[in-house]
């Protein structure tokens, strides 16, 4: 099950891409001026989306 | 008769001198005897110690008991009724009850080539199965490279060849799927043409392309496989179109196996955040889609074929059914032409 925290996270990021928005900066921005944060609470960078995008995309099996 | 070998039999069973999808590659665990009936034949998946899959009829050569009630002992499959031994080539390694028996040393029991692929075991089903198998080739969105993909099985109780039907017939997506998250836009009306490729053909509507459901692919070669694109909403965020790889294998005449690899081509974050996005909501948004399909599939009467008027949209399917019952009827001749093979000696 997906924690509420995945499913808000999810929810902001459709919005945000629901608004034509598709680029990492602007994508950045949008999820600072929304009300989801990291687990620490801090503002989202660049660097810190990503790997949070990469800890949740899940593993890859390409064999 | 067989009905492998009639042409009826090779269409609602599926055609020979093919590779086709049998299921997951998870479904076949180490250490375990799988029993599973697929392109009308009655077959055993296990794993050797080396994590290779094999695929062989589930019927020990001895008197016909299912091997897949027996014990798996690494290299082979030992028989629970007498103990006789198989090996993966398909060899009697020992028939412990009647050691140096003429069955041992003999390959007799038919094993099918398999390999697996984007998370699914294969198997080759030749029309002449001394033959080498052809070479299995995917298409793109499956082969790797730039595209991120998830598979989706599932088994209906339909015939295949109904589920290739709708594969091919891109004007439900405007109906079937009008409200769908993918599916809304576009026109009702359409001009379809045909368009031959290399390898197959393509079908694609004349007047609207990327909006909704507007194309499709039939691959035909070593294996079937029908391709398609469906535009994804702004909501996916960034990224191709939606791709769909569908291969089909019949279970019985009426209950077939769909694989449906759901494929976009994205990298870097933006191939995270699809992925993400796909196991958190879309995984199910597209399987609701992917449920109004099976119910119409599922539904449709057993003659459906005998009485039907089709019209302009329904040209691939009949160009891939003319296609297949073609090459049906040219394996059957080839199946019932005279056995050569002398008849096994009893020891």
């Amino acid at each position: 099950m997906p924690s509420s925290y995945e499913n808000a996270f999810g929810d902001e990021l459709e919005a945000i891409y629901g608004r034509g928005v598709h680029d990492l900066p602007g994508v950045v921005a949008a999820l600072n001026a929304s009300g989801v944060r990291p687990a620490g609470g801090e503002d989202w960078t660049e660097p810190s989306f990503t790997a949070e995008l990469a800890r949740l995309s899940g593993t890859e099996n390409h064999s | 008769m067989n009905p492998l070998h009639t042409t009826e039999g090779l269409l609602r069973f599926g055609l020979r001198d093919r590779w086709y999808p049998l299921c997951p590659s998870e479904h076949v665990r180490t250490g375990e005897l799988v029993r599973i009936d697929r392109a009308g034949e009655q077959l055993l998946l296990w794993r050797d110690a080396a994590g290779t899959v094999h695929v062989q009829e589930d019927r020990c050569p001895h008197r016909g008991a299912r091997l897949s009630q027996g014990v798996h002992m690494g290299d082979r499959i030992a028989c629970n009724y007498h103990g006789v031994q198989v090996d993966a080539e398909g060899t009697v390694v020992s028939v412990p009850g009647s050691p140096g028996c003429a069955l041992e040393g003999r390959r007799v029991l038919r094993t099918f080539p398999a390999q697996e692929h984007a998370g699914a075991v294969f198997a080759w089903f030749g029309v002449d199965e001394s033959a080498p198998p052809a070479t299995l080739e995917v298409p793109a969105p499956i082969a790797g490279g730039a595209w991120s993909r998830f598979l989706c099985y599932v088994e209906w109780n339909a015939p295949y060849l109904y589920s290739l039907d709708n594969l091919l017939d891109p004007m439900h997506g405007a109906f079937l799927h009008r409200n769908s998250h993918t599916m809304f836009a576009g026109k009702r009306e359409a001009v379809f043409q045909i368009r031959v490729t290399d390898t197959g053909f393509v079908f694609e509507k004349t007047d609207q392309r990327g909006v909704n459901f507007d194309w499709v692919e039939f691959t035909h070669g070593g294996a079937d496989w029908v391709t398609l694109e469906i535009p994804y909403p702004d909501t996916a965020g960034p990224g191709g179109p939606f791709t769909i790889v569908a291969g089909l294998c019949a279970i019985s005449e009426n209950r077939h196996a769909g694989f449906f690899w759901r494929c976009r081509e994205v990298s870097g974050w933006e191939r995270d955040s699809w992925r993400f996005l796909y196991r958190n909501r879309l995984e199910a948004r597209h399987y609701a889609v992917l449920e109004q399909d099976r119910e119409m599939a599922e539904a449709m009467p057993a003659d459906a074929w005998d009485r039907e008027n089709l019209y302009q949209h329904d040209i691939a399917l009949v160009r891939m059914r003319r296609l297949l019952k073609a090459e049906a009827a040219k394996q059957a001749a080839r199946l019932t032409e005279p056995a050569t093979a002398a008849p096994v000696p009893v020891a």
